[in-house]
């Protein structure tokens, strides 16, 4: 009797274990498959990122090269989105791009879906949603919301520590700033968390015979080399609290067209800084692709609430609308602090006291009460491409790049994102509304 | 606008409730208790519905563990393996002879032997689990009671996951702020190693008077003589392959739990005999409730995380200034009370934004970094989880793991306190420990 009931007690537990392994699984699953894009007309060449580096081919790494070819003479630009995932303005930019841009001089490479394999996934402990729905006037376009790493299940395990591949550029590099060689230091390059194994923006410059997302790092590099890539762009998004935020990172090449870029976006209502790639910090597009070849190459940042450590209750509008009360409160308190520590100051200096902590900075970016919504911030890294090209074109003219098509800032903030995007079965953008209510 | 977030706040006192009447009131393993903690907070946040992704959550961050389940595992199966091969009694046998005359010493070259694989792997399950596991018999027959013996291995494998050249919430904290891991090794070394040192001390040396007067027939029994040296084969494979994960990553890149079960591979074959699957068996058997709470406790963070419970505690803790009535007494408590569902995300969720609220200059940053890690290792003995407390409870034979914990709570706290210390004087101890090459980062 009681060996019975233990049998009927573990295969009651078995039996639940099972369903809520396939509820779970089926779920997990669910966000392997890719959902459409919709490349512009202008589009000239569908390519895939194996061909820079075969052995990808077939794997959860391999990823779409949208080429669009002016067929003129002229420079060539490459911009990533999907580095990260996790970072959802930074991928609908690129999609935006991909479905909008025509090349009216050289060439434009946009790969959206940079780490494919960690759009397979979510970081678990962040309890991100897996989907998020962009409204168009023909209907709502659903996008995955990935991880910053790529899919365990594609390349496991960690190592304890991750030290990333240091190219054969660094000892060039090293031999010009001999005061810089120990910044790259022990077999490798530098030091970092295991879980950075899978972080594509920390695997720079790659490694052939490495693990996938080394792969993946070496066959874009390689790209940048083959095709001659002369300004190469990486859109990203930070939390709030991160104080690398609403900058252009910038290699020390591209330190000149960034500021000019940076001067330009003024007149468009966009602020943004730039800042100087740091030498010490490797494995990074920006700096990497930069030391490795002579591109140009800029990184870009937006804030983003959904991705951050005072991130509150998950929601979709988040990712949608950039609306998070935890982050308003964050705020609040910020304020609150600062005039705590202002009177305080004040006391401290009448008595000749030294004050202490003057003020702190909680967020590094001003939380609006209405949330920065996905248009905002999807629109900061389409102008700020524009800009860019422009101040690139300003010094590089005799290898001019040309873009058209892709939408105005201000129309991304007053209508969003949506209008800018195919319909969910191919039906062609929008565009900003007319006047008579028409698309 | 309120500056407090209640129904985050309520979520979270629901979900703790749930889960202290249930380990304390109803008994129910601890594990459990997180589970149903979790499912009642996702409740109380409004998250029961799609119900698929409730189940998703739950499950997504049970996984946050996957790999030190594995660790653990594999780790457990090494040192019942290493021990029924007579190796962990051979090797008291021959140190108590060695050195019980010198107990200063010995304490200290112990602390040292404990802290090693910790040092390598930035994991204190893994050094009480191996070097651990090697010392507990030596320190109990030198009379070092159980329950202190297992806090001596427990604070020292601690200290030697913070000490460096692998410190995992450094490493993440650094990442979080661009830091990168340069000029944090002198530090590390001396803030880890002053209170590893003197636990031990404290702890042991007045107990080690019956140990040097213990005669030769009441050590452990060493089997050297029946097997010879490869009786050591085991231990010396897992610390080459330890070693060599660090100096050549390209070569040696297996990773901790297949390290570990190559050891116990070879310890069925080199000293007595044993059935390794008897050894499996039992090793699963006494590392299955830790996995439970580390499922448990994953569990628990995914839904603090989904209702806004994490967020909201992270903003309240930064509300303070800086100052010993400020924000230092509450860096020197969350720190650790978060590192009890884990210290990596303690470092990581409240690490970070602690080390941007301090100042940023190029020293004290380093200095600021290295000593919050130390904080955030404290996380490994705070209950329900306790890693480095349960483990080492389980090396020793000790069943109640809080009559271990009870010895590590004042140099827990002193530790604490030690590390704000240096955060209050980050300038000044910076000037003295920090050396950077080249340009300031």
């Amino acid at each position: 009797m009681e060996r019975r009931n233990r049998i009927a007690r573990a295969s009651g537990l078995l039996a639940a274990g099972l369903a809520i392994a396939a509820v779970a699984g089926t779920r997990f699953v669910s966000q392997w498959r890719s959902e459409p894009l919709f490349p512009s007309p202008a589009m000239t060449q569908l390519r895939m990122l194996s061909e820079w580096h075969e052995p990808l081919e077939g794997t959860a790494g391999d990823t779409e090269v949208y080429v669009y070819d002016s067929g003129t003479e002229g420079g060539t630009l490459l911009v990533l989105g999907g580095t990260h995932p996790n970072e959802p303005a930074a991928h609908v930019a690129a999609v935006a791009m991909v479905e909008n841009l025509e090349a009216t001089a050289g060439r434009v490479l946009v790969i959206p879906r940079a780490n494919r394999a960690a759009f397979m996934h979510n970081d678990s402990q962040e309890a991100m949603v897996q989907r998020y729905a962009i409204e168009t006037p023909h209907g709502a376009r659903t996008f995955r919301n990935g991880s910053r790493f790529t899919n365990p299940v594609r390349q496991w395990p960690d190592p304890t520590i991750y030290i990333n591949p240091r190219g054969e550029h660094w000892d060039d590099y090293a031999a010009e700033h001999p005061d810089h060689a120990e910044w790259n230091p022990g077999p490798g390059g530098q030091v970092l968390a295991g879980v950075d194994s899978r972080n594509l923006n920390r695997v720079y410059p790659g490694d052939p015979n490495g693990t996938l997302t080394e792969q993946i790092g070496h066959a874009i590099l390689t790209m940048i080399r083959e095709e001659n890539v002369d300004l190469a762009i990486d859109f990203h998004e930070a939390s709030p609290e991160y104080p690398t935020i609403n900058v252009m990172v910038a290699h020390q090449r591209a330190e000149g067209i960034a500021t000019w870029a940076e001067l330009l976006l003024s007149d468009d209502g966009v602020q943004i800084a730039t800042d100087s790639s740091s030498p010490r910090l490797r494995g990074l597009s920006h700096r990497e692709w930069g030391d490795a070849d002579d591109v140009l190459s800029v990184l870009f940042e937006s804030a983003n609430v959904s991705q951050g450590r005072l991130k509150g209750r998950t929601t979709e509008e988040q990712i949608t609308e950039g609306f998070d009360e935890t982050y308003l409160r964050a705020q609040i308190i910020q304020g609150q602090l600062n005039e705590k520590l202002a009177a305080r100051a004040a006391d401290a200096d009448e008595r000749g006291e030294e004050a202490g902590e003057r003020s702190r900075r909680i967020l590094y970016v001003e939380i609006p009460e209405e949330g920065t919504p996905m248009g905002v911030r999807a629109g900061r890294h389409i102008t700020a491409a524009q800009r860019l090209v422009e101040a690139y074109n300003d010094e590089y003219f005799e290898r001019p790049i040309g873009i058209a098509g892709l939408p105005e800032y201000g129309d991304l903030v007053r209508y969003g994102v949506g209008p800018f995007l195919h319909g969910p079965e191919g039906e062609p953008p929008a565009g900003p509304p007319t006047e008579d209510g028409g698309g | 606008m309120s500056s407090v977030g209640v129904h985050e706040l309520i979520t979270f006192v629901a979900m703790t409730a749930v889960f202290c009447g249930g380990a304390f009131l109803f008994r129910l393993p601890i594990g459990i208790a997180m589970a149903v903690g979790s499912i009642v907070g996702a409740i109380v946040g409004g998250y029961v519905f799609p119900l698929p992704d409730l189940v998703r959550h739950l499950v997504e961050g049970m996984f946050a563990y996957m790999d030190p389940i594995l660790i653990i595992t594999c780790a457990t199966i090494f040192m019942f393996g290493i021990e029924r091969s007579g190796l962990l009694g051979t090797l008291a046998h021959w140190t108590i002879r060695a050195f019980r005359k010198r107990p200063f010493l010995l304490l200290a070259a112990l602390t040292v032997v404990i802290m090693f694989p910790g040092m390598l792997t930035g994991s204190s399950t893994a050094a009480v689990l191996t070097t651990g596991a090697l010392v507990a018999p030596v320190l109990m027959h030198l009379g070092v009671p159980r329950d202190k013996t297992g806090a001596i291995i427990a604070l020292a494998a601690l200290f030697g996951m913070a000490a460096p050249p692998v410190n995992i919430p450094a490493l993440i904290i650094g990442a979080g702020v661009d830091l990168p891991y340069i000029g944090l090794d002198v530090p590390l070394l001396v803030f880890s190693m002053v209170p590893a040192l003197l636990s031990t001390w404290v702890l042991g040396l007045p107990h080690c008077a019956r140990g040097a007067a213990a005669k030769d027939e009441d050590l452990p029994k060493s089997v050297l003589g029946k097997h010879g040296a490869k009786l050591f084969l085991p231990i010396a494979a897992v610390g080459a392959l330890l070693v060599g994960e660090r100096v050549l990553p390209s070569v040696f890149s297996l990773g901790l739990p297949l390290i570990f079960l190559i050891g116990a591979a070879l310890s069925i074959a080199t000293g007595e005999k044993f059935r390794i699957l008897d050894v499996s068996r039992d090793s699963v058997k006494t590392a299955l409730p830790i996995l439970g709470i580390l499922m448990g406790v994953g569990m628990f963070i995914q839904v603090m995380t989904l209702t806004g419970a994490r967020g909201e505690i992270v903003v309240q803790a930064l509300r303070l200034p800086r100052g010993w009535l400020g924000l230092y007494p509450i860096m020197g408590t969350s720190l650790p009370l978060m590192g009890a569902v884990s210290s990596f995300g303690a470092a990581s969720v409240l690490g970070v934004p602690y080390v941007l609220a301090l100042p940023t200059s190029s020293h004290e940053i380093i200095i600021n970094t290295a000593a919050l890690s130390i904080i955030a290792s404290l996380g490994d003995l705070m209950p329900p989880t306790a890693l480095a407390g349960l483990f080492a409870a389980q090396v020793v034979g000790e069943k109640n793991y809080f009559r271990v914990l009870r010895w590590c709570i004042v140099p827990g706290i002193l530790t604490a306190v030690f590390g704000l210390l240096i955060i209050a004087n980050a300038d000044v101890v910076g000037h003295y420990l920090v050396f950077l090459g080249g340009d300031s980062p």
